[in-house]
């Protein structure tokens, strides 16, 4: 257990993930100028950036179809509403993973910079870089979750945050509650946004006949979700 | 003359610095900003926005034309203004309600409404009810816009319906929300007039509520 920075190039960023998610797909790729800020604000994130991860295992069980219990500290237990569909999907795990992951209080600084530009389309490819270089900080932190519980003979499932697959973003309290007393560089304010924005917390379960299931967005009913809102 | 059919293609493109220099040519030439504004400029947001309904082009290029309008906007507004002319189609307040500290979104619609020829008031982030009631009634705006990212603080949006409803204003002011946990469902169980999820869908519905062709 422990929570460290690493460096903007240790994250797995992929330029097509950032143009995936302002829609450009297949044969439409973004106009050049477009291009050429992205290609300035990449060229800086060597400094600006320090994604900070790292989780916290914890014992836990599965109780019944939409609840995790988890080792909260102290011999307290913390009850996750998690749902039926990441319930399911962690239902084999003895083993939780409580984790965050943050583009870094740095890169905040450098988007409110941008932002103080009042050019909206930089604005708009700043805060669309940091959202995806939030989820590259989560990739990478998988990767060394799975490594790490290799070596235990543990495997891992997908990793679920709060606000995801019936999982409401109040719960993200309780994750939190978890990590108090660790660095992870990140704050909750009382409506449940984390500080620095681009950052990210979740779970994941860890067992030896733990299996990575597909994401269930076809069969989730949550109506506010934003992967699931288009389907609607 | 200047061949004005640059102008529209500068916006369309947006290019702001082309659509700047070209402006301040059709001026020089005697163009009435009015006519620039409704014949070329007004018509290439339209295109934009076709195309961006269409997926031939994405956010990036939408706000790049909303951007090169309001750039041409902010040289004719003024001398419009000196003659007395009307410079906007309508008045908009727009906010992040309370605990939402959320203002990508708000920024884009705003942007995009300016673009579009719409004053906007934008209040901010973190609003309470009675701030949005406050400004609404100070500018006499037409339409209230109310932003939130998160489902802890979508809520908060009936909230402020009701304080309008509270303080006599609801009808008075048509109200639209928007916000990535926000469904065009949930706008209409707090009693919201409109609901977009797109920037571009919020011109529209905004344009729609107001009876704007």
């Amino acid at each position: 257990m422990c929570f460290y920075d690493v460096a903007f190039a240790d994250i797995p960023f992929e330029l097509s993930e950032m143009y995936a998610l302002m829609g450009y797909s297949g044969k439409y790729k973004p106009d050049s100028e477009v291009q050429a800020i992205i290609d300035d604000m990449l060229f800086v994130m060597s400094d600006v950036c320090k994604p900070r991860i790292g989780y916290k295992i914890v014992n836990g069980q599965v109780i019944d179809k939409e609840h995790i219990n988890i080792d909260g500290g102290g011999g307290g237990g913390v009850l996750l509403s998690t749902g039926r569909i990441i319930t399911y999907a962690m239902h084999e795990a003895e083993k939780f993973a409580i984790f965050t992951a943050t583009a870094g209080g740095e890169f905040d600084a450098w988007l409110k910079a941008v932002e103080h530009e009042y050019d909206i389309v930089k604005t708009y490819l700043a805060n669309t870089l940091g959202s995806v270089i939030a989820e590259a900080a989560v990739s990478l932190l998988m990767r060394r979750l799975e490594a790490d519980c290799a070596a235990q003979g543990l495997k891992v499932s997908n990793s679920y945050s709060p606000g995801y697959c019936d999982w409401l973003l109040v719960e993200q309290k309780k994750l939190l509650s978890v990590l108090d007393g660790e660095n992870t560089g990140i704050t909750l304010t009382p409506s449940c946004m984390m500080l620095p924005v681009k950052s990210v917390s979740g779970i994941a379960g860890a067992g030896k006949n733990v299996k990575k299931r597909p994401y269930g967005c076809a069969i989730c009913k949550m109506k506010n979700c934003i992967r699931n809102k288009n389907q609607q | 003359m200047t061949d004005l059919s640059l102008l529209y293609e500068a916006i369309l493109k947006g290019k702001s610095k082309s659509a700047v220099e070209i402006t301040n040519l059709a001026l020089a030439d005697g163009a009435e900003p009015k006519m620039l504004i409704d014949e070329y400029m007004i018509k290439a947001m339209g295109e934009v926005g076709r195309r961006f309904e269409n997926q031939e082009i994405f956010v990036p290029e939408l706000l790049m034309a909303g951007r090169a309008m309001k750039a041409s906007l902010n040289i004719l507004q003024p001398i419009m203004k000196s003659s007395g002319e009307k410079t906007s189609i309508g008045k908009i307040v727009i906010g992040t309600v309370k605990g939402d500290l959320h203002d990508i979104g708000k920024n884009l619609v705003a942007s995009m409404l300016e673009g579009c020829g719409f004053e906007v008031i934008d209040i901010g982030i973190d609003m309470d009810s009675d701030k949005f009631v406050e400004s609404v009634r100070e500018h006499n705006a037409d339409v209230l816009g109310l932003s939130a990212l998160l489902t802890t603080t979508m809520p908060y949006m009936k909230t402020v319906i009701d304080a309008f409803a509270d303080a006599g204003l609801r009808d008075k002011v048509k109200i639209i929300v928007g916000g990535a946990p926000v469904s065009a469902g949930f706008a209409a169980e707090i009693g919201a007039d409109g609901y977009s999820d797109t920037a571009n869908s919020a011109v529209t519905t905004v344009k729609e509520l107001l009876g704007i062709k």
